[in-house]
């Protein structure tokens, strides 16, 4: 019994230094912040942890406002609201998902995707790993298509059961039409289209 | 009387003496074959611990845990340190091959009155001195820098303190510092 405890506190002796290092990794991202909003920000980030939500990211944006010498209030209200996104996140695509795709979760609803649409991306494809399709997604926003038309093809690519690299190729080709000069929503139903998909139909009313 | 008794005895052993003669060869090969036979003695060497035991020592075993957990720590500080995914990378890069995790992402700005540029974000920590670029003849700026798939944010730095936008790329939504960044998606088999 004695000899058990003794072996238990050696493993865990073993281990701390690894997690400590694993720690310390992660606090060097705020050590260019200033020390009251590298502790506050830190706290947001022991609470994202806790809840089970990426909390790297956090630390990331943090370390962005400080690299772009941002006020300590607004660094912290970006950390917030990163949270935030994030949460909703994993909300919409369940507990079970990956850092990753909460991660892309959350970049596609800061884009302004819906909440709504994750969740039904999740259900289309409750296995397979919602990352690709969430980052397509947000990208073909920032590239102006339309939220609903994004949200729709992007839909009805993952319900015709479009695999990962032709959402890749669907996404660089509908980036090389716009610099062409077509309109990212007209490049984006004919894109999908070239893939062997035949138009989604129109967007439900009130979807985003 | 003593002497007689020595005189005695000496007689006796004189006598006795040239009657033991060499062993017969038969009996010298019997002992012979069985010296043979006799296992070697161990060679007992001087500096040799006369005992050797593992002893359970908990207090020692603990404090070698400790030596042992920090530097299998220290050995594996490169897979840990998020910064070690993102290495300092010398200018002219090109040539540097990709893992089955990151892609080799060649970054370009045109700039031709900088003196300066470093390229800066989510994939180097936004750190703005970890990513210098080098200067091309044409005056563009340019750094190849090893990304993991996935989206990513990213902006310019020209002459240490102007931030600047990839021309090149999509924006990404303003983030609440005020300077829009650039995306880039960095796909399995393709990116831009």
């Amino acid at each position: 019994m004695r000899r058990g405890l003794w072996l238990l506190a050696i493993i865990t002796a073993l281990l701390a230094p690894l997690a400590v290092h694993a720690q310390s990794a992660d606090r060097h991202l705020l050590d260019r912040l200033d020390p009251a909003t590298a502790d506050e920000v830190w706290k947001i980030a022991e609470t994202a942890r806790q809840q089970g939500v990426p909390y790297q990211s956090l630390l990331l944006t943090a370390a962005e406002g400080a690299s772009k010498h941002a006020p300590p209030d607004r660094t912290i209200a970006a950390v917030r609201e990163r949270f935030r996104a994030l949460s909703a996140a994993r909300e919409a695509l369940g507990a079970e998902s990956t850092p990753g795709e909460i991660s892309a979760g959350a970049g596609a609803l800061m884009s302004g995707v819906s909440a709504d649409t994750l969740a039904r991306l999740r259900q289309m494809r409750p296995k397979a790993s919602l990352l690709v399709p969430l980052v397509v997604l947000a990208d073909l926003v920032t590239r102006h298509v339309p939220v609903e038309t994004a949200s729709s093809a992007m839909l009805h690519a993952s319900r015709m059961g479009a695999k990962d690299e032709d959402l890749l190729r669907l996404r660089s080709r509908v980036e090389s039409d716009i610099k062409k000069g077509v309109s990212p929503a007209a490049a984006t139903m004919s894109r999908l289209q070239g893939l062997g998909m035949s138009p989604p139909p129109p967007p439900r009313a009130g979807a985003r | 009387m003593d002497h007689d008794d020595d005189r005695e005895l000496s007689r006796r052993m004189a006598q006795a003496y040239p009657r033991v003669g060499p062993p017969d060869a038969a009996a010298k090969a019997r002992l012979m074959d069985r010296l043979r036979r006799e296992p070697q003695p161990a060679r007992d060497l001087a500096w040799r611990p006369a005992r050797f035991a593992l002893i359970w020592n908990p207090a020692l075993a603990a404090a070698a845990s400790l030596v042992i957990g920090t530097a299998v720590g220290w050995v594996l500080h490169g897979r840990l340190d998020p910064r070690a995914a993102t290495p300092n990378l010398p200018p002219g890069i090109a040539n540097v091959s990709t893992t089955r995790e990151l892609r080799l992402v060649q970054f370009v700005l045109t700039a031709p009155k900088a003196s300066h540029v470093t390229v800066v974000g989510d994939f180097n920590q936004w750190d703005p001195v970890a990513t210098p670029m080098a200067r091309a003849a044409s005056g563009a700026w340019t750094a190849a820098i090893p990304v993991s798939p996935g989206r990513h944010v990213y902006a310019f730095i020209v002459d240490g303190d102007r931030w600047v936008s990839d021309p090149a790329a999509p924006l990404a939504p303003e983030d609440g510092f005020g300077i829009r960044n650039s995306v880039i998606v960095v796909g399995g088999q393709e990116s831009t």
